[in-house]
């Protein structure tokens, strides 16, 4: 059974937020909450979804379940913006909103564009509300394959999934370990910094971590990694330099920086294999210029973090060669986990 | 005696009350400059700092005088209430009414900016801010250049009317 955490209920309008507060209760593993004008109000779960009914009930039938109006759309967005569209420019710009302690909203509806550039959103009429949720652990299988404990280096690692699959609690867990040091592989901590573009691996509220990442980790908040990553290595010389979601072009010139500095860079790509994300122009050029040592695929198979495999990148002759005959060269850890 | 006591008390009584009246328009101009200075500081706060409105309220709530301060603050309250922020600022500056010396043209300009807070981008706050701040600027300087004589007026009529009711009441 599931509290909803406050920052995520006091963006709820007040009549929903009882109907939410009651399902929350009686369910296991709540990871979204799905607002869409004119359709039932849902709540994904760890496994599966439900929709929710007027009175709170998790149900499986949609015409038994409250249905969302435009109005409750509109109440949520003018809670979470506070009011102050201008606030949140940036944020309508990109479609999501970071709530304090890491939680996401995404947002859909009618974009407004400005010669061919999006401006914003005008009809907010679908909202997914993303718990974040801190998993201690999460990264105990994979830290003996990142760290070389003989040489006391960090390899340079992409953790890559479909949107859901817990790339960010995966980074969040590593980043907190390598910062404190792993003592079951003798290894001290790593100088940690990283480049939380949209607060989700560190939770930053007012610039303050609220999630543990690690006694020697620094983190700069909502900044663009490409102007994150120059300053991180210019002014907090980190060993191991943290990052979410890369794929735009610009990270490639900033990943290559990194990785020519002598640092170990680990982030996370959206895709379901290392073959998709070689696929992608924009992607593989980031991947290329980041030196990444080794990849990490994630699934939801047994719940959100499953390893499906550790893949090594060893050089671009390889990754072409994986390019080709990826199937047959990609190496399987732990088999059936 | 007692005609003299009740003389000079009805001359203080009319005095005060023409200096009250009097104080007012200085009043007036004062906080007209205050919450100019107060606009001029959310526009900061909201074009620079990007502070969402119930923050940008309450910084500036603090670095204005009483009892400007307290329409900042009572507006940013109501808006982290959940009210929204049109009606908070009509709201805040209805309360702020009963402190503050505005007359009805004032306010009528203060309300005209609440249906534009927080709906739009910085750029298009900023106008709205301008503008107010520029229709703001117009009625200090009136409000100024009458208060000396007018408050000057008040001050002298209060002793007068006293004057003339004890001459008539003796």
């Amino acid at each position: 059974m599931a509290r909803l955490p406050g920052n995520i209920t006091k963006i709820l309008p007040d009549h929903l937020r009882p109907i939410l507060l009651s399902a929350a209760e009686r369910v296991r593993g709540l990871t979204e909450i799905r607002l869409r004008a004119g359709r039932p109000l849902m709540i994904v779960l760890l496994r599966g979804d439900r929709f929710v009914s007027p009175l709170g009930d998790p149900v499986s039938d949609p015409h038994k379940a409250y249905i969302v109006t435009p109005d409750d759309c509109r109440s949520t967005v003018e809670l979470l913006n506070m009011g102050s569209v201008y606030a949140f420019q940036e944020e309508f710009r990109k479609g999501y909103i970071t709530l304090p302690g890491g939680h996401r909203v995404g947002l859909a509806g009618e974009i407004t564009c400005e010669n061919g550039s999006i401006r914003g959103l005008k009809h907010v009429t679908g909202l997914n509300l993303r718990l974040a949720r801190e998993v201690k652990g999460a990264a105990d299988k994979l830290i003996p394959h990142i760290v070389d404990a003989d040489s006391h280096t960090v390899r340079s690692t992409l953790v890559i999934s479909s949107p859901g699959c817990g790339k960010t609690t995966m980074l969040r867990d590593i980043a907190r370990q390598l910062s404190d040091g792993v003592p079951d592989l003798g290894v001290s901590g790593f100088r940690v910094a990283i480049a939380d573009e949209r607060s989700e691996i560190a939770g930053s509220f007012e610039g303050v971590p609220q999630n543990e990442v690690g006694a020697r980790t620094d983190v700069l908040d909502r900044i663009p990694k490409t102007r994150a990553i120059p300053m991180m290595l210019r002014g907090l010389s980190p060993e191991v330099l943290v990052t979410d979601e890369i794929g735009d072009p610009e990270d490639a010139a900033a990943l290559f920086d990194a990785c020519n500095s002598g640092v170990s860079v680990i982030a996370s790509a959206h895709a379901s294999t290392v073959g998709e994300v070689f696929n992608r122009r924009t992607t593989c050029e980031a991947v290329r210029a980041g030196g990444f040592q080794i990849a990490v695929e994630l699934s939801r198979r047994c719940g959100p973090g499953t390893i499906e495999a550790i893949v090594p990148l060893d050089s671009y002759a390889e990754i072409r060669r994986k390019q080709r005959g990826f199937r047959d060269a990609r190496v399987i850890y732990p088999a059936g986990s | 005696m007692t005609t003299l006591w009740g003389a000079i008390a009805v001359l203080i009584s009319t005095t005060a009350l023409g200096y009250l009246v009097g104080d007012t328009f200085h009043k007036r101009a004062r906080n007209l400059r205050t919450i100019q200075t107060g606009l001029q500081m959310l526009l900061t706060q909201i074009t620079y700092s990007r502070l969402p409105l119930p923050f940008a309220f309450e910084a500036v709530s603090t670095a204005v005088d009483s009892p400007v301060s307290e329409v900042f603050r009572n507006a940013g309250l109501m808006i982290r209430r959940g009210i929204a922020p049109r009606e908070a600022w009509k709201t805040a500056l209805c309360d702020g009414l009963r402190n503050c010396c505005f007359d009805s043209g004032d306010l009528e300009v203060l309300r005209s900016l609440g249906p534009a807070l927080g709906v739009s981008d910085s750029a298009d706050q900023e106008k709205h801010i301008l503008l107010v701040l520029e229709r703001l600027k117009v009625r200090e300087r009136g409000a100024s250049a009458s208060c000396r004589e007018l408050s000057r007026l008040w001050r002298f009529g209060g002793f007068a009317c006293g004057f003339v009711i004890v001459l008539v009441l003796i």
